[in-house]
């Protein structure tokens, strides 16, 4: 996610947003021998990201959700506004952003 | 005793969008989620194996993400009910506004006027005028 905001510095905050937006996968195999002898082995897959990645990328969420809600469709069918970074509907990006009237110009 | 004269200066605050509190603020606003798959063995035999799927938010995005609430919870109220209702930052004033009066009329806190409500307003202009 690009902010293009003049005069906006990289914070803490933006990179954490960044970082959950992209989604963090921790693959890992530990093994600690001693000797040769196989004493600990630690096998783990850990994924940290935010709603938005883990939806668009299937990630298993916990008990029951109930996917029909607006959150969840605007996840599968919007996109960001390369301007102003709001989710907005292709087709109406096409046409100008709702939000900031950022023009893709010619497709 | 003399005492030097301290001017009060306004300050620019710089540290506004890296706090902790924004960071969690908008961690929750965003939601987490954490799932992890881990087993461990001691010389050979699997010993420990944790599953862990979980979904940290506010209850603003949970609700809009349709989680399951504990049991008992009545979702029935006022409180909930306005949960549901998207809501976006306003980008001037960054306060929460349902999306549909954020775009199609202004921002009631701040009156920022997104571009869908000036070209809705122009062609009213133009619409009268010919």
């Amino acid at each position: 996610m690009v902010r293009l905001r003049p005069g906006y510095s990289e914070s803490l905050l933006d990179i954490i947003e960044r970082m959950l937006d992209k989604g963090i996968v921790i693959d890992t195999k530990i093994r600690i021998s001693i000797d040769d002898i196989h004493l600990v082995k630690v096998r783990g897959t850990i994924i940290l990201s935010s709603f938005s990645a883990a939806a668009k990328h299937g990630i298993d969420f916990p008990s029951e959700v109930i996917h029909e809600t607006q959150a969840w469709r605007d996840l599968l069918t919007k996109v960001d506004c390369p301007q102003c970074n709001k989710m907005v509907a292709r087709e109406e990006l096409e046409e100008g952003c709702p939000w900031c009237g950022y023009d893709m110009g010619p497709s | 005793m003399e005492e030097e004269e301290e001017i009060l200066e306004p300050e620019k605050d710089t540290q506004q969008d890296s706090g902790l509190a924004a960071v969690i603020d908008r961690v929750l606003d965003k939601g987490l989620v954490i799932n992890a798959d881990i087993a461990v063995s001691v010389s050979g035999t699997e010993l420990l194996g944790i599953k862990i799927r979980a979904a940290l938010a506010s209850f603003e995005t949970a609700a809009q993400f349709g989680l399951q609430f504990p049991s008992g919870t009545d979702m029935a109220t006022a409180a909930w009910n306005e949960a549901k209702i998207e809501k976006e930052d306003c980008p001037q004033c960054s306060k929460r506004v349902s999306t549909e009066q954020l775009l199609n009329e202004n921002c009631p806190w701040c009156g920022w006027i997104s571009a869908k409500a000036k070209a809705i307003a122009k062609a009213k202009v133009t619409a009268e005028y010919s």
